[in-house]
């Protein structure tokens, strides 16, 4: 997002006690904000939707509202500020009589349940949360928003300690069933599109938070930190290029020993999970040791690599990707790996796999022996003309 | 102003947005002038139970966004 050209302006009148600034965040990752906020001094309160409970859609959207509540004009003229004094600023407002109320439905038992438990829950209950999505939309398959906000639990329970695995494909798959219910729902989209292929992305998303740190370390202060840190998906650039690729791919032979999961666990998210022939996804492939067995990395040998085998007419950006050791030599990081996948034009509608395996050096408790260790991951698309 | 200049500013601000999302109509959800803002409680940055409705007596400039 760039700074409206006004912001500037609402300082003086917030300052003067004219009018109160106030945000409404609409992301998956509302403390990103926060973060964006402290860049660009920006200093009022923000409150968070990332449900969309007032079924906005889009953003940005800017709203007058008067001393009594009520909405006087939408996209205010901020940056004509005689006008907004003539218009908003300087008018005395009646309020309204009792009857007049805002059209929006109020929501069933089960949906109200779902939105206060999502809301005002911490993670500790994230599966009371996810569930209750569940049965809402249950409820009622054909509500748009119940499928979408159901995507928004499984996306939270997924960066949560709670974790289970598919939860990441879970939310893609509720947010593209909300997507058939109402194609044109752009913060549906948006919602995909943050986590999909970067060229189809309408604009850079979170290019700016690298720079946003630099920034507010230069000025001596702490950048706000962020609960998740945004992927490699999460950045518009570089585009792909789904050119040929000469990269051999890295040797396995009988002697390397197989994980079957035991070790390492894997979890594969194709965003979207359902392509047109010609259209393209992004996978997000994430290796874990397993905590059960006090698995962990050691950093002393190779990189983790992941080598993807295309079927004919597929094409990838990369074949081979490597995730380097960080510099200590025990660690337990997820270790996540993204490429972009694109489908022949002449795709038939159906499910395919696309094979690939890792490569990696693993241990075993804490003083157990540790391995390279290679294990096969199958990535699951569905086609559909 | 007449009913007939805001319709009108509604109208030319409706048409300035559809090009970047193509159909305004539906944007607003049941936000309309006119109306209250919805009174829902939603969670501030730290998780505070906040509301529209908490800054009654203020002219509110309220901001809808993403940090994208």
């Amino acid at each position: 997002m760039h700074v409206p050209g006004w912001h500037e302006a609402t300082k003086a009148w917030q300052a003067a006690g004219d009018v109160q600034m106030l945000g409404i965040v609409q992301e998956q990752h509302p403390e990103r904000a926060r973060l964006f906020m402290q860049w660009k001094e920006m200093d009022w309160p923000v409150l968070v939707d990332s449900l969309d409970l007032l079924e906005i859609q889009v953003v940005p959207l800017t709203f007058a509202i008067d001393e009594h509540g009520i909405i006087r004009q939408i996209h205010p003229p901020l940056d004509r500020p005689d006008e907004l004094r003539r218009t908003f600023v300087d008018v005395q407002f009646e309020p309204l009589d009792n009857t007049a109320s805002t059209s929006m439905a109020p929501p069933d038992l089960h949906r109200q349940r779902a939105h206060d438990l999502y809301r005002w829950g911490d993670d500790t209950q994230i599966d009371a949360i996810v569930d209750a999505f569940k049965t809402a939309a249950s409820d009622s398959p054909e509500h748009g928003y119940g499928l979408f906000r159901t995507g928004v639990a499984y996306r939270r329970r997924h960066d949560s300690t709670a974790a289970h695995l598919g939860d990441f494909q879970r939310a893609v798959h509720y947010w593209e069933a909300a997507l058939t219910v109402d194609p044109n729902n752009y913060i549906w989209r948006r919602r995909i599109q943050q986590y999909g292929p970067r060229l189809d992305k309408p604009y850079p998303f979170y290019d700016w938070v690298p720079t946003a740190r630099t920034e507010i370390a230069a000025r001596g202060d702490v950048p706000a930190s962020l609960a998740v840190e945004p992927g490699g998906a999460e950045f518009a650039q570089p585009a792909p290029a789904f050119a040929a690729d000469a990269t051999k791919p890295p040797e396995i032979d009988d002697r390397i020993l197989r994980d079957d999961g035991t070790y390492i666990v894997a979890e594969s998210t194709l965003v979207p999970g359902t392509v047109a022939p010609g259209a393209s996804t992004r996978a997000h492939i994430t290796f874990l040791p397993n905590a059960a067995i006090k698995a962990h990395w050691n950093n002393e040998v190779d990189d983790l690599v992941f080598w993807i085998e295309p079927p004919d007419g597929w094409e990838v950006d990369r074949r081979l990707v490597t995730v380097a050791n960080p510099p200590q030599t025990v660690s337990l990081e997820p270790r996540t790996v993204e490429l972009e996948i694109r489908a022949p034009g002449n795709a038939t509608s159906g499910e395919i796999t696309l094979p690939g395996y890792a490569l990696y050096y693993v241990c075993e408790d804490v003083n157990g022996i540790c391995l390279y260790r290679s294990q096969d991951v199958a990535l699951q698309l569905r086609v559909q003309n | 102003m007449t009913l007939r200049t805001v319709t009108l500013e509604i109208l030319v601000m409706l048409l300035a947005f559809l090009p970047a999302n193509g159909h305004a109509q539906q944007d607003q959800g049941g936000l309309q002038i006119g109306r209250p803002f919805p009174d829902i409680a939603l969670p501030d940055l730290d998780g505070n139970r906040r509301s529209v409705a908490d800054f009654r007596g203020h002219k509110l400039i309220l901001h809808v966004f993403a940090s994208w």
